[in-house]
């Protein structure tokens, strides 16, 4: 295990981490959150960020600290199932691929929702949960796991998120359409 | 605009430019004062910039004595109030959104030559599990088209074209290349080595028996048929050697067995042809009128059989000999039948 500093690693990955912030910018619009300010990208801790509204709405909530993890995720496969075939099945030498797949992967490491947008819904979730708010309840084991796996990103566990989905998704895609 | 006075020097001074240091309203000068003297006496100091509620936070725009409302503590006028709560999208970040949608679809386009031929390997991977390695290659040859480079894929191809015995098509694909090791590469390697070795029999079976030591011949012929199973005719050349060593031999009864049996197995032109020559030498030995036809309606069957241009050849090549036979009643092999009657083969097989 080596270690890479994180600034170097988001410039590796920069895309991911402008669909991330524009993921959460995106649901601060949708939910009708005031955005005082967002930076999409750049050289430093964080490498972006969106200075929202705070809300009690759980759903809301929810959504503007959950959303890059869904969007990240879900762009993240569509780009590598794109890729898959040529890079991993035929391990083609295909530059055109393999930029889609680094697109794809430097998308999916960056889904993780920071511990401080996971602590804005952990807060909430016990009042929603005993009130039988549902997203309340499926909340608990997504923060369990992300949370502590956050942690682990010094161990590279965003990458391997990031592997797992850019290859076990387009891998049950490619068996399930071939 | 609110102003208050500093508790200190007593100006008046505008609100958003005033600080509460521990609780004391000071302006920005007397503030930084009374920040080292707290210091100096080592009293840890608690700064509060005031905010001006009648002086948007955002824009800075004075709306006299009206106080604006508030968002998050910050008093905002209504359109920077708008402003944040419909912040719009950076026009560089729609642009980028769009590409990325270009740039996906370019992407699903780019991928559909790979994902047919994918389609086809993913069958040809089951036909190849399955062991149907015949019916495999043409979906691996797609795939390796697709991907020259993938060792597996290559490899598989490669012993579907062994299991069907087309050693040539197989050597070319591992030819000058390296290949992680794998279960599949030791498989591939060992059928390779077992083709070689079978190979090296068989070229001394050759040899042999064109020494007409044909009984030796069928020994080696029968060794590389147990190594090679991927190639059947192999014990039917097992038969043909053994007939041919009776023949040399001059053990015309057992040439008789082994050609019906031959000829039982697989009724075709040269099987008849060789049935007919077992007949017509033993004619030549007992004289029997009726061997002699038997012999000669062999050879007919033959014809009729010849379909091709190599079974005709190879008939036209082997009937003048059963005809001498017939006709002098002196049995000869194809050696010494050449060089009396077709010189010009002999010189050849010299």
């Amino acid at each position: 295990m080596f270690f890479i500093p994180g600034p170097v690693i988001a410039a590796l990955t920069f895309p991911g981490v402008i669909v991330h912030e524009a993921a959460h910018f995106l649901f601060c619009r949708v939910f009708g959150l005031a955005v005082f300010d967002v930076c999409f990208f750049r050289f430093g801790n964080p490498a972006g960020y969106v200075v929202h509204e705070p809300t009690d709405d759980f759903k809301k909530s929810f959504f503007v600290s959950m959303g890059p993890f869904f969007v990240n995720s879900a762009l993240c496969v569509l780009f590598c199932s794109a890729a898959f075939v040529p890079v991993w099945v035929f391990e083609a030498k295909d530059p055109i691929a393999w930029f889609f797949y680094w697109l794809g992967l430097s998308i999916g490491m960056q889904a993780f929702p920071s511990t401080t947008d996971l602590s804005h819904i952990w807060r909430l979730a016990p009042e929603n949960a005993r009130k039988g708010n549902l997203l309340a309840i499926v909340s608990f084991p997504i923060v369990a796991i992300l949370y502590p796996l956050n942690f682990l990103r010094i161990v590279w566990a965003d990458l391997g998120y990031g592997l797992a989905i850019g290859i076990l998704g387009p891998l049950a895609l490619f068996k399930w359409l071939a | 605009m609110k102003c208050e006075r500093c508790v200190a020097c007593d100006a008046e001074t505008p609100l958003n430019s005033l600080f509460r240091v521990n609780d004391r309203l000071l302006c920005e000068s007397c503030g930084n004062r009374e920040l080292g003297e707290l210091r100096s006496r080592n009293v840890e100091p608690t700064v509060i910039r005031e905010v001006d509620p009648t002086v948007c936070a955002n824009c800075s725009a004075d709306f006299g004595s009206q106080a604006l409302p508030r968002v998050l503590d910050c008093p905002l006028c209504a359109n920077c109030t708008q402003l944040i709560y419909a912040r719009p999208f950076p026009t560089w970040l729609k642009a980028s959104f769009a590409g990325l949608v270009l740039a996906l679809v370019f992407a699903i386009v780019h991928a559909v030559p790979y994902f047919k031929a994918g389609r086809e390997y993913a069958r040809a991977e089951r036909l190849f599990d399955a062991g149907k390695y015949d019916e495999a290659i043409p979906g691996l040859e797609a795939a390796v088209k697709a991907g020259p480079d993938a060792s597996e894929i290559r490899l598989q191809l490669a012993f579907a074209y062994l299991a069907v015995a087309d050693v040539g098509k197989a050597s070319e694909l591992v030819k000058d290349r390296s290949f992680p090791k794998s279960e599949l590469f030791n498989r591939v390697q060992a059928t390779f080595a077992r083709f070689d070795k079978a190979g090296l029999k068989l070229e001394e079976a050759a040899k042999l028996s064109e020494q007409n030591r044909s009984a030796e011949a069928a020994k080696l012929l029968r060794e590389a048929a147990v190594l090679l199973p991927e190639l059947p005719d192999l014990a039917e050349g097992v038969e043909i050697m053994e007939a041919s060593a009776a023949f040399e031999q001059k053990d015309y009864e057992g040439f008789i067995k082994a050609s019906e049996k031959i000829w039982n197995e697989k009724h075709d032109s040269a099987s008849a042809a060789m049935l007919a020559s077992a007949i017509a030498c033993r004619y030549a030995t007992g004289g029997v009128a009726a061997e002699r036809k038997s012999a000669e309606e062999m050879l007919n069957t033959a014809g009729q059989l010849a379909t091709t241009d190599e079974e005709r050849e190879a008939l036209a090549e082997y009937t003048p000999r059963i005809r001498h036979r017939l006709d002098s009643r002196e049995i000869i092999d194809r050696k010494e039948f050449n060089r009396r009657y077709r010189p010009e083969l002999a010189e050849e097989s010299n």
